[in-house]
């Protein structure tokens, strides 16, 4: 059954308190989630108020001056600090968004660090993401083709072709979509999720590809794809402002025109 | 997860699992269809029932149903509705119940109903149309 509660183990505590520091200008709270593989405690919130004066914009910049000037243990992912890498992709003040190109000013009251919901915690801010990734590998996404590419040039695609990518292509395998599905959050081990799937049609879509029968085979089941019910919280989600629910409607319809 | 309980299957054959099903499009498109036929059978058997129990009460919903047109509407309702209840139940019990062995005898149990259900509907428009 579905698990409504958290595990005993799971429950969040009250962490530690870190008040502002002397002569802070523009003090501002961080509650941000804490959690060591390496005691048996609990989770934990702790309480963070920093001087925004002393760092950058956005949510990532807090973490780092955190990390660097109060807590080194706070860990979390981070790379580009520009929203293409994915890494940093956690929920803030309640949305999974990319920490990085989320700005602090557009949060009011404390701001709340946790990490992607319904994954399992490796530490801190840091999501299990090993599960995700294989699903991604079921999609093989990879261009197919069984003709060989010209000999003197890339495979060619017309303009019109190339602008069906769009909107897909954009995407970063941040995960936030997925963590933020009720279906895969009910379902992960089946259900393949809405980043994994706007990655397949990304392939489906692609008029080099020849593959997308075998493609649409392995999609068409009641759990890998029906899972979704256009719930649309991944849409609302994407930081990069893509439209997974659309592109597992469109991968529906595939379905739906090779029967009727 | 309990590390005693944790797999050692690779990550990626548990995702790849027993493969696709190659299936689910029907059940997709069953709810679907069903929910259109539900729009216009709905509103004909509910004006219908009410302005005639409105006109004539007991006897009004009698004579109604006795309409060609109104059994036929009727239980196509029926069927329909019934159709799409188990479709929606399936979906709200393969979301939240994963034991397959928990879920089967449930859905079996919600079918088993539905089509007594439908075969009790009939034979009560058939009684009524055929007046005996
Ligand atoms: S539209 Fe589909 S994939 Fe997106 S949140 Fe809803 S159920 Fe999940
Ligand atoms: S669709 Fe958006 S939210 Fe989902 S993985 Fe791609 S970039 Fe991230
Ligand atoms: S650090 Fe790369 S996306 Fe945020």
């Amino acid at each position: 059954m579905v698990e409504f509660l958290l595990p005993k183990n799971s429950k969040i505590i009250a962490g530690t308190e870190h008040p502002a520091p002397r002569d802070c200008k523009r003090p501002r709270t961080f509650k941000i989630y804490r959690f060591s593989p390496d005691d048996d405690k609990n989770p934990r919130v702790d309480t963070y108020t920093i001087d925004l004066d002393q760092c950058g914009p956005m949510v990532l910049d807090a973490l780092i001056h955190i990390k660097n000037t109060i807590d080194s243990t706070l860990t979390f992912r981070r790379s580009c600090r520009e929203g293409v890498c994915g890494s940093c992709a956690m929920n803030i003040d309640g949305t999974n968004t990319l920490a990085c190109t989320k700005p602090i000013a557009n949060i009011s009251g404390p701001v709340k660090v946790y990490p992607l919901p319904h994954m399992n915690v490796v530490k801190d801010l840091v999501p299990d993401m090993t599960e995700a990734y294989a699903q991604y590998a079921v999609v093989e996404p990879w261009l197919k083709s069984e003709t060989p590419p010209p000999s003197d040039r890339e495979r060619l695609q017309t303009p019109q072709d190339r602008a069906k990518l769009d909107g897909l292509y954009e995407c970063i395998l941040c995960f936030c979509c997925s963590a933020s599905c009720p279906s895969y959050w009910w379902n992960s081990d089946r259900y393949l999720g809405p980043a994994t799937l706007l990655q397949a049609y990304r392939w489906i879509a692609d008029s080099r590809d020849e593959a997308t029968g075998d493609r649409l085979d392995a999609l068409h089941d009641p759990f890998r794809l029906y899972r979704c019910h256009t719930i649309m919280n991944c849409t609302n989600t994407c930081p990069k402002g893509l439209n997974p629910a659309k592109a597992i409607a469109e991968t529906k319809k595939l379905v739906f025109f090779r029967q009727e | 997860m309990n590390e005693k309980t944790k797999s050692l299957r690779s990550p990626l054959g548990a995702a790849k699992g027993r493969g696709s099903a190659q299936s689910g499009f029907e059940h997709w498109y069953i709810e679907r269809i069903s929910a259109l036929i539900l729009l216009p059978t709905t509103a004909y058997v509910l004006i219908g029932f009410l302005d005639n129990v409105a006109k004539g009460g007991y006897s009004g919903a009698i004579y109604w149903l006795q309409s060609p047109l109104a059994a036929a509407f009727a239980i196509l309702f029926l069927f329909a509705g019934l159709r799409h209840l188990v479709c929606g139940l399936q979906v709200v019990m393969e979301d939240y119940i994963h034991l397959t062995t928990a879920r089967l005898p449930l859905l079996f149990a919600v079918k088993f109903g539905a089509v007594l259900l439908a075969i009790l509907g009939v034979l009560s428009i058939a009684k009524i149309y055929f007046a005996v």
